[in-house]
């Protein structure tokens, strides 16, 4: 059997110039990362551009990580910065990216429905509830670890969630006892 | 009992696959064209550092190669034609069926 190197190992590696362990941790955070800017931004494709900046970024602060053990948190919040950052921008190419969409005989990898349902539910939150919601209810983080993440008080994120959920919950017909 | 979140099963239809090796592919990429721009902006710093370094001590070099000069002008001449030779003998004597050039190597 053979163990897993810890994120502190890895981040130390990587710090010393050894990609291949930084390409570990792509490997480690990619699938949770994407996910969480995915539900931030509703064309696939800017969020993997974000996600592959998010982790660029990464890399060039890494020297500046204090504690390599809670390099997940500090990926999160980078990837979140970046987001919050490229809304702007992304707004503006929303509507060409929606007509070249259009224009596609067929997407090249068909979701599955319940994925585009949630899509189309988590584009009527604002930004910040869709954060907060993806890392408590997708990632199933505590609200003070969403709180460190996204840079919000406790009492705000626990609202977003609260709300966001009941929303959701409103859109997608599910009826929620967790609410 | 806990009854199962609703809206997980949402959340898990949203999953990126857990290994992704053309994703990890063009973040190693731009990786690697980060690490060049950054030891590329290095050096153009490093050279025209020592560019002023050298354009600061210029004057100084000027006035002792004018005061020097005269006197080391043959001992110079003598140590490159030594230097020379010695390169020539040593290529000479290690010379190996086929010539190779030196690579270029920036980095």
């Amino acid at each position: 059997m053979t163990s897993q190197p810890t994120d502190a190992a890895l981040v130390a590696a990587a710090r010393s110039g050894q990609d291949a362990a930084f390409a570990r941790i792509v490997d480690r955070y990619q699938a949770p990362i994407r996910a969480f800017l995915r539900r931030l931004c509703p064309w696939e494709g800017d969020a993997d551009d974000m996600a592959q900046e998010a982790f660029l970024t990464a890399w060039t602060q890494l020297r500046g990580l204090r504690d390599p053990g809670r390099l997940k948190p500090w990926l999160f919040a980078i990837a979140w910065r970046k987001a919050k950052g490229q809304a702007r921008s992304m707004a503006r190419t929303r509507q060409r990216d929606h007509d070249w969409q259009d224009m596609r005989p067929e997407a090249d990898d068909p979701q599955p429905d319940k994925a585009i349902a949630l899509g189309q539910a988590l584009a009527q939150l604002s930004p910040e509830q869709r954060a907060a919601v993806s890392l408590c209810l997708g990632e199933g983080w505590t609200h003070a670890e969403a709180a460190g993440v996204l840079d919000m008080p406790l009492g705000t994120v626990k609202s977003h969630v609260l709300r966001g959920r009941a929303r959701l919950a409103d859109i997608l017909g599910v009826d929620d006892e967790h609410a | 009992m806990n009854t199962p979140d609703p809206l997980a099963g949402f959340f898990a239809a949203d999953t990126p696959p857990a290994m992704d090796r053309v994703f990890r592919t063009a973040v190693m990429e731009r990786v690697a064209r980060r690490r060049f721009q950054i030891e590329l902006a290095l050096r153009c710093v490093a050279t025209l550092c020592l560019l002023a370094g050298l354009a600061l001590v210029a004057p100084v070099l000027q006035r002792l190669a004018g005061l020097l000069g005269r006197d080391l002008s043959e001992v110079l001449v003598i140590l490159a034609l030594s230097g020379g030779i010695a390169f020539i003998g040593h290529a000479w004597l290690t010379r190996a069926a086929s010539f190779e050039w030196p690579r270029l190597r920036l980095f």
